[in-house]
């Protein structure tokens, strides 16, 4: 689980001038969305590419 | 005819109309205008009428006409364009701080068909912030109210188009949709909306969203008239790699072959659970009414729906932030809370899990084609839920605006992942009076099917002919 300190680090590693209210805003989305990763490291994955193309009629 | 009356003609109709000048183009359009004026103001559909330069492409219209000159299949009709697609000598306001408006010089792509078709574009229609949003709760532009409510959101983010047609401002309107945003609205007001396939019309002199997910469509009264503007828009553009030369073909063809022959497949796993009773009781009665004209209606397995909102949220929330990167970086104070949050939770996403989630998508995709093997097309609900009120998101505040959207989206963005065709037909109200949809999808580049489907729908019913208790 992702801290509001851990998350305000990252922050500034990435260069941006967040207040705690915009970094505490962010938090519980940046955790869902690694929430979301996580299950998807649950699928059979392995033999797909990050591409897919459709065939026209 | 009165002027009100004329403003809920089909397309089709109002086209047929001025090309045998039983109506000229001014005169549809000044009728447009004279309801924008008076219905405008409570809904807040369009930002911007362009009242004289509409009236005189109209002119032109009627000139040619006058001259014999053939009007195009679009001749004279009015329509509204949202305001992230380029207009020539308008700005692109995308919803958003006036700091970011630009004025193209240029029309896009789509725009140029149109006209070319002989459309009249009457103006451009509101939006949730840079099309990130699903309420159209908007901090810069004030709301878009829902014409069947006025306390209610459109849905978005396309809401000013769906409520402009649904009001009878427009004949017919252009929508984006990157999770839903020309479904989720034509669901919540009651018109038919067309997500077509992904690539199918070109995205050149569009305000990107999420380019991988990103797609342009019709919002209109009924299914025929989506196939209409589908026609005209379709095809390859060298400004928008994605886009496909699919020619324009015959949308509707097989449109009046009634459903004899169709296998439509139900998802009763994910896409029909967490629905509203109402929601579920009118998507549900449509099904019998598909049977009853002839359909076969099946059951089908997507087992990994579920996974599908997940991989769109990350792949958007990357998207969108690299998008929007350098504007964030120097003006961030220039959007609106709920943007703030949707646009830098992108920052703190690996560039693995962006992968990981394009690599679910081919997952998810195969899965989804895998259950056409059986069926034709699939039906679900649009949405889980009626439109909701816009007092649930007082001030646009970031948290209920980011809940609605995750509420609204479920059903629908399953489909721009899977680049699938999908279209919202208008399947019933609910007891307060509120619009319920219907959607139909179909394999990529099988728009004809999901047409066919809605276009016996329509015939069987009428709920696309009722109207909105406006003045």
């Amino acid at each position: 689980m992702l801290t509001l300190q851990e998350l305000e680090h990252l922050a500034d590693l990435l260069g941006l001038s967040l207040s705690r209210d915009q970094v505490a805003a962010l938090l519980p989305e940046v955790q869902r969305l690694r929430e979301h990763a996580a299950r998807l490291r649950e699928l059979p994955l392995d033999p797909q590419e990050p591409a897919l193309r459709f065939a026209l009629p | 005819m009165n002027p009100r009356n004329l403003c809920f003609l089909t397309i089709s109709d109002l086209a047929a109309r001025v090309a045998s000048r039983e109506l000229t183009a001014l005169e549809l359009v000044r009728a447009y205008l004279a309801r924008i004026d008076q219905v405008n103001p409570g809904i807040n559909a369009y930002m911007l009428i362009m009242a004289e330069q509409a009236e005189d492409d109209a002119r032109r219209v009627d000139e040619g006409i006058a001259k014999g000159r053939a009007p195009g299949p679009l001749g004279g009709v009015p329509l509204g364009i949202k305001d992230l697609i380029d207009v020539a000598g308008a700005p692109t306001a995308a919803g958003a701080h006036r700091r970011f408006h630009y004025t193209p010089d240029r029309d896009a792509p789509v725009i140029s068909r149109l006209r070319r078709a002989g459309a009249v574009i009457l103006g451009k229609t509101n939006l949730h912030e840079f099309a990130y949003g699903v309420t159209n709760i908007n901090p810069h532009t004030g709301p878009v109210r829902n014409p069947w409510d006025h306390r209610r959101i459109p849905g978005g983010s396309s809401g000013g188009s769906a409520a402009a047609v649904t009001a009878g401002l427009c004949a017919g309107a252009l929508g984006s949709d990157t999770g839903g945003s020309i479904r989720i609205p034509s669901a919540l007001c009651g018109t038919v909306g067309l997500k077509p396939t992904y690539g199918r019309i070109p995205r050149t002199g569009v305000v990107a969203l999420a380019w991988t997910l990103d797609h342009l469509g019709p919002i209109t009264r009924t299914t025929r008239d989506a196939a209409l503007l589908l026609r005209v828009m379709a095809g390859e553009d060298p400004g928008d790699p994605a886009s496909v030369t699919s020619g324009s073909p015959p949308f509707d063809e097989g449109a009046e072959d009634g459903l004899a022959g169709i296998r439509i497949g139900v998802p009763r796993t994910f896409f029909w659970e967490r629905t509203d009773p109402e929601v579920h009781s009118a998507a549900h009665a449509a099904l019998r009414v598909l049977a009853d004209r002839g359909a076969t209606v099946l059951d089908v397995d997507l087992a990994h729906a579920e996974d599908a909102g997940k991989a769109v949220a990350i792949i958007l929330s990357v998207e969108a932030t690299a998008y929007h990167e350098r504007r964030l970086r120097t003006s961030l104070g220039a959007y609106g809370d709920d943007l703030q949050v949707r646009l830098l939770r992108g920052f703190f996403i690996p560039a693995t899990d962006y992968v990981l989630a394009q690599r679910a998508r081919a997952f998810i995709t195969d899965e989804f084609l895998s259950a056409f093997r059986g069926v034709d097309v699939l039906v679900t609900p649009t949405t889980t839920v009626p439109a909701r009120p816009i007092e649930e998101d007082p001030g646009a505040s970031g948290a209920a605006s980011l809940a609605m959207s995750t509420e609204l989206t479920r059903l629908t963005n399953p489909f721009n992942l899977t680049g699938m065709p999908a279209l919202s037909v208008p399947c019933g109200f609910t007891r307060d009076g509120l619009p319920v949809g219907l959607q139909i999808v179909g394999i990529p580049f099988d728009e004809p099917a999901v047409l066919r489907v809605g276009h016996a729908y329509e015939q069987a019913t009428e709920w696309h002919t009722r109207r909105p208790p406006l003045s």
